[in-house]
């Protein structure tokens, strides 16, 4: 089962970093959000892997709060781009 | 902030109270003094700030319950079909030739209440073919992935506002 | 027996997850980008957490697993939604059959 758990969690890291190349040349704003959104969903996963992978319990607590952090982000920037304020 | 003294909104307010007690309990784990004392320090203060963001409907609880009982029966519909989409996509995206011809669709609905258009608006990103793109009253701005050929998705939407309009009791 | 069922879940929900950042790579703009981001990365979330609570079976770990997908399936549509949102705000263009990628 930990091997399974090691190599889910080396697939993610590939995968995060294809979406690094979107963050990194996407053109527009944009293009860039959604892959940090999506990387950060996968980081969400990655968390729980480790936690499982050296039974520590607290890391889903962490991915909860990373979860969270994420979400509020992705909204707050959406709005500032919006508007041009936090308001 | 507005405690109004009518019973509903008391009520509402001590509902929301429990949701929270609740997931303070789960997520803390301890049972003991100190632990359950804070969480109900916190849990108060919470629910006087914010208390009334969630049941400003003029709705009965009785009438929520119902509908949340219903919406839970109704999840793993959505599920199958949610699973459905995904592998349309994924068809889509792994195709070598990407056989995809995106445009922008209005579809009209006579939904009212803002839960039943946050639902609609979230089942319909994760279903069929499509994403919200605007939510302006009743009518939803949508981005299909396939235009041509797209009247399976849109009877799929159909099926969706249906079952939807059918859960929160009102006309579909 | 729920081993091997949690095992087909994981890799259930791992394929979606690549599936999802290859879509981001290949698709020609930013709302089919989104398409692929929204729906595929959910559902593999989902999966793998559905995965993880056949692993744990029943303790305060899975309560929180549970919780966890619940948030994620109703807050990443949300954010996809609100990203869109603002891309058409801001006037992007839509790709048509036919045009350069962006």
């Amino acid at each position: 089962m930990n091997d399974i758990f090691l190599a889910s969690t080396i697939i993610l890291v590939i995968t995060i970093f294809l979406c690094l190349y979107r963050a990194i040349y996407g053109p527009g704003v944009e293009n860039r959000l959604i892959a940090v959104n999506t990387i950060g969903t996968k980081t969400i996963i990655i968390l729980l892997l480790i936690g499982l992978l050296y039974g520590r319990p607290i890391f889903v607590d962490i991915s909860i709060v990373y979860a969270m952090i994420n979400f509020i982000a992705t909204i707050a920037i959406a709005k500032y781009l919006r508007r041009g304020c936090v308001c | 902030m507005s405690l109004k003294g009518n019973r509903s909104s008391i009520a509402g307010h001590a509902v929301v109270f429990i949701l929270l007690m609740i997931f303070w309990l789960l997520l803390s784990g301890y049972l003991d003094f100190f632990h359950v004392g804070s969480g109900v320090l916190c849990c108060g203060i919470v629910t006087l700030i914010s208390g009334d963001l969630v049941f400003t409907e003029e709705k009965s609880l009785l009438r929520s319950a119902r509908i949340f009982f219903r919406f839970i029966l109704y999840i793993p519909l959505l599920l199958m079909e949610i699973l459905y989409a995904n592998i349309d996509v994924a068809y889509r995206v792994l195709h070598p030739s990407m056989p995809i011809d995106p445009g922008i669709l209005t579809i009209e609905t006579p939904f009212e209440g803002d839960v039943l258009r946050t639902a609609f608006a979230n089942a319909m990103t994760l279903t069929p073919g499509t994403i919200t793109v605007d939510v302006c009253g009743g009518t939803f701005t949508v981005h299909a992935l396939v235009l041509a050929g797209g009247e399976k998705d849109l009877l799929e939407t159909r099926d969706i506002q249906n079952h939807l309009g059918a859960i929160f009791e009102e006309g579909a | 027996m729920l081993t091997i069922l949690a095992i087909i879940c994981i890799l259930i929900g791992l394929f979606f997850m690549v599936v999802g950042a290859v879509g981001l790579l290949r698709f020609p703009d930013f709302y089919t980008r989104a398409h692929a981001s929204g729906k595929c990365d959910t559902l593999g979330e989902g999966m793998m957490l559905v995965g993880f609570i056949l692993y744990e079976g029943m303790t305060l770990i899975s309560v929180k697993l549970l919780l966890l997908a619940i948030f994620i399936f109703i807050s990443s549509p949300t954010a996809v939604h609100a990203l869109v949102h603002v891309a058409y705000s801001r006037g992007v263009a839509p790709w048509k059959k036919g045009d350069e990628r962006q």
